[in-house]
């Protein structure tokens, strides 16, 4: 758990005229959960995509295994196969059944064969229970079905790291649980997990670290139990006080 | 109507013809236009924003003139502008392509636009290259989008045929020029031709809600 796979430098984002991060500075461990909290409009989502790329920082750096990665953007998508991200929305692939939703990105970008790469996500569709439904469309899966997909989807490429934001804002209530479910195993096994969430007793039960993001900066950070019963910034009181 | 009955029995084969040409016109139009078409969308829509100016431009002056200009313009043109002999119908249907492909190319754009962004976050965080994105995953979702337009596409496209009579080529509107300057009888065979135009738009578009009503039920 001593070695460091991610690191921010000053990392600045803005969208026109907004500053969105102000400077963010992180050392992400292997092996890490890291939970992400804070007002909406803080600029969590625009950092968890600044991490993979989605968005390109403006000023700052980000380190992947010690290398600097704004250096390295033809390849792009190779970085990105390394970094697996589930959104708030699912964004599964509605055009293909479950089984090619997973196998797309292996078989494409990793030339694995088809067999194979079926194999593997039998395998993983079994890991979250979405093996009966290997050969649907997505729009015959209830939301809470759609997320686990989009999750093994990205395990498929075995990410390094992963990344969550908001996987459960979408979900009815009772679909909740079975996302959340999946994450806590992921994490308990060893992945690097950041992820966004407004529930806070998951954050507090599975993060070795949390994060409160707020107006583009990290205006506290500490273990849980720390953050959760005694804040210290006036911002992260105010927030807490009004989702606890 | 005697006259038109009469008229069509004489020279059905002529107006045959002449919806053949008109069809094979439009098909290859849509075709090609549709290749042309949604290289003009890649550069609309890329990173480069000269090539997007250049894109921007291309579309709108070919919108924003008469069809019937550039297909003179294409004419006289185009046979200096290359060292070999053009006949008169290529040129008209270079012209008729490159004039489509401006329609199509917009077509395409919004079919793609209209494809919701998390599918392309989606497939860019699993590592897939920019090409493999917009092949594997946008394009096939945009198609249901591009199909029914495109259709449309095709039947303005058609109408838009009979202007090459204009040039002598091989369609309908044509055909109708020759059985008029054959046997005087003006109003008649128009009404011949406008039957079939109409009857095969009607045909046309018919076939189109049927594709549409497909696309969607396989959402
Ligand atoms: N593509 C964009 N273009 C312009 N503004 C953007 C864009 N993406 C985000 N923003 C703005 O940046 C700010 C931060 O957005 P971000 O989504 O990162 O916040 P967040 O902390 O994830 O909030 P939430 O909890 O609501 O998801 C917001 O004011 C948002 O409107
Ligand atoms: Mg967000």
């Amino acid at each position: 758990m001593t070695d460091e796979i991610i690191r921010t430098e000053n990392l600045k984002k803005n969208f026109g005229k907004l500053e969105v991060l102000k400077g963010i500075d992180l050392s992400v461990m292997k092996g890490e959960v890291i939970s992400i909290i804070g007002p909406s409009g803080g600029g969590k989502s625009t950092f968890l995509r600044c991490l993979n790329l989605l968005e390109i920082p403006d000023e700052g750096k980000i380190y992947f295994e010690g290398t600097d990665i704004m250096t390295q953007q033809k390849n792009i998508s190779k970085y990105r196969q390394k970094i697996g991200m589930v959104f708030q929305n699912f964004n599964v692939f509605p055009n293909m059944t479950v089984l090619d939703n997973i196998t797309l990105a292996p078989t494409l970008e990793k030339k694995i064969a088809k067999k194979d790469a079926e194999e593997e996500a039998m395998s993983l569709l079994i890991r979250v229970g979405l093996e009966d439904k290997a050969k649907e469309y997505p729009r015959k899966l209830s939301g809470g079905q759609k997320q686990r997909l989009s999750i093994v989807r990205a395990l498929a490429m075995h990410p390094d790291v992963m990344l969550f934001d908001e996987p459960t804002s979408a979900l009815d209530p009772e679909m909740v649980k079975e996302v959340l479910n999946v994450i806590r195993d992921l994490a308990k096994s060893g992945m690097t997990t950041l992820v966004v969430t407004h529930e806070m007793a998951f954050a507090r039960e599975i993060s070795d670290r949390v994060l409160f993001i707020c107006n583009g900066i990290i205006t506290e950070e500490g273990n849980p139990e720390t953050i959760f019963t005694c804040p210290q910034a006036p911002e992260t009181i105010r927030f807490l006080s009004q989702v606890l | 109507m005697e006259k038109i009955i009469r008229l069509w029995n004489m020279y059905y084969m002529t107006f045959w013809k002449g919806l053949g040409g008109t069809l094979w016109l439009s098909a290859l139009t849509v075709f090609f236009g549709t290749l042309l078409g949604m290289f003009v969308a890649l550069l609309h829509m890329g990173k480069s924003k000269i090539l997007r100016g250049v894109a921007d431009i291309y579309i709108e002056i070919l919108r924003g003139t008469p069809i019937l200009l550039q297909l003179y313009f294409f004419w006289i043109g185009l046979p200096k502008l290359v060292p070999f002999e053009l006949t008169d119908t290529q040129c008209i249907l270079t012209a008729l392509i490159v004039n489509a492909s401006a329609y199509i190319s917009e077509i395409i754009r919004a079919g793609i636009n209209a494809v919701d962004k998390g599918q392309w976050e989606a497939a860019r965080s699993i590592g897939l290259t920019e090409t493999n994105v917009m092949t594997r995953v946008i394009l096939p979702q945009a198609v249901k989008n591009i199909l029914p337009a495109l259709c449309n596409e095709f039947i303005s496209t058609v109408k838009g045929t009979s202007l090459a009579s204009v040039f002598f080529v091989g369609e309908l509107m044509t055909s109708q020029r020759t059985v008029q300057s054959a046997t005087f009888l003006a109003l008649e065979s128009l009404t011949i031709v406008g039957i079939i135009y109409f009857v095969l738009n009607f045909v046309l578009s018919k076939l189109l809600v049927l594709l549409e009503r497909r696309l969607t039920i396989s959402d």
